[in-house]
């Protein structure tokens, strides 16, 4: 129980390093050096330093949505089996809560961000509420998969315990398609690049981006905090689905575990 | 509990397995609980991050742009605008405006309407042939009450055969 509080911890922690690890990726394959690997760590530390401008248009809802989104992204890495140890929390249908959970943290980004009446918003918002609707069909159809196979509704159960390869035994080519598609999931829920880019500067072209135009200072950290704990929770299922192997110790399970991270968050540069 | 409340109508074959569900939601209380607690420590957060820090209002950030009016808002239907492209086949939109013709041309209007189809095969399969067949039969009520007599005298005579 200490270890998976620890590992909890940990997984908070190391969220912005992993999100700085793409961009160094995406700089070393531009040609570019690319920002330090402790970039996203300077970024919070700035923006929690500032202070916060709000637009007039804004009411109670916009100061909600941030702390909403970011208290259900470091929630559903409480049910999130890290590096083969048991969560912090788990329970039999944990994984529809977890859906869901990421559902009201999204439903508050969109709330927030229709609250600024900004036309730009507006469209970032629509096109959230749109892609998910898609993600989320082929996340149940996957879990119904998986409950075929393991009889649970529970996090835990496919990504922990004894029987690491388990599923890849089970139904190989399935699962083969089950990574792709989790993989095109992240790519969407993550905004990254083929859906969208978050590096542009183009209001017209974004979906996350576009939606925390107004927000600033330590609002604005808690999104970028929130985002980063979003992407490492969808990377480690990918990274626990392609690496399902048990080494014996969890000191070297845990090594093992940042490689698959690191091998899952390459691809999406 | 609403389980245990119809339990002694007995509509149930047999007794229904209660543990699992209260299992179930007793684990989404306490989960929820976990996460009231985590927002708790991210409101109290964000408290000391914004104290004794200068916040400003302004307008909402427009492009350059700074006169926005109430008619330039993003309407519900433009928001919704993505999703119903996608469902099309079951939300048919219906849009009615008239070409714009000429180099000034007339006032012009736009309509929009989503349909919803099982209201639209509804009404084309069912109500509107049932509503041809009532207005077919219309000739009956012509407004003579000494003809609605006699119907009520026919009718009359009719049942006298039933008794």
């Amino acid at each position: 129980m200490t270890k998976s509080i620890v590992l909890w911890a940990l997984a908070i922690l190391l969220a912005p390093f992993f999100s700085a690890v793409i961009l160094k990726v995406k700089a070393f394959f531009g040609g570019r050096k690319g920002s330090p690997l402790l970039i996203n760590y300077y970024t919070l530390i700035k923006l929690f330093k500032k202070g916060s401008v709000y637009s007039t248009s804004t009411t109670f809802l916009f100061k909600l949505g941030p702390m909403v989104s970011l208290c259900a992204a470091i929630t559903v890495l409480m049910f999130l089996p890290i590096a083969g140890q048991p969560p912090v929390f788990s329970f039999n249908g944990d994984i529809i809560f977890i859906l869901y959970l990421l559902g009201l943290g999204r439903f508050f980004t969109i709330a927030a961000a229709m609250d600024t009446a900004s036309p730009f918003e507006g469209m970032g918002a629509a096109r959230e509420a749109y892609f998910p609707i898609i993600c989320e069909a082929t996340m149940f159809m996957i879990l119904v998969l998986f409950y075929i196979f393991t009889g649970k509704l529970q996090l835990a159960a496919y990504f922990s315990g004894g029987h690491p390869l388990g599923l890849w035994q089970a139904a190989g080519s399935p699962l083969l398609f089950v990574v792709i598609s989790f993989f095109i999931i992240l790519l969407t829920e993550n905004s990254r690049v083929p859906v969208d880019d978050p590096a542009t500067h183009l209001e017209l072209t974004m979906i996350h981006e576009v939606m925390v135009l107004d927000h600033s200072g330590p609002d604005l950290g808690f999104i970028e905090m929130g985002s980063f704990c979003k992407l490492f929770f969808y990377s480690t299922i990918v990274a626990s689905l392609i690496f399902p192997f048990e080494l014996g110790h969890p000191l070297l399970n845990m090594g093992m575990f940042f490689v698959a991270l690191l091998f899952v968050t390459l691809p999406s540069v | 509990m609403a389980l245990k409340g119809v339990e002694s109508l007995g509509l149930t074959s047999g007794t229904v397995a209660l543990a699992p569900f209260v299992q179930i939601t007793g684990n989404i209380t306490l989960a929820v609980a976990i996460f009231f607690a985590i927002f708790l420590l991210i409101m109290a957060l964000r408290w000391v991050l914004y104290r004794g820090k200068t916040v400003d209002r302004s307008g909402t950030w427009g492009c350059g742009f700074t006169q926005p009016t109430v008619k330039m808002q993003y309407t519900g239907s433009s928001y919704a605008a993505s999703i119903l492209a996608f469902f099309k086949p079951v939300a048919p939109l219906h849009e009615d405006h008239p070409a714009i013709r000429g180099r000034f041309p007339n006032k012009t209007h736009y309509h929009s309407h989503i349909n919803d189809i099982a209201e639209l095969h509804m009404g084309n399969a069912i109500v509107r042939p049932i509503l041809w067949l009532f207005d077919q039969l219309r000739w009956i009520q012509h407004g003579d009450i000494h003809l609605y007599i006699g119907y009520i005298l026919l009718a009359i005579v009719v049942l006298l055969f039933f008794i």
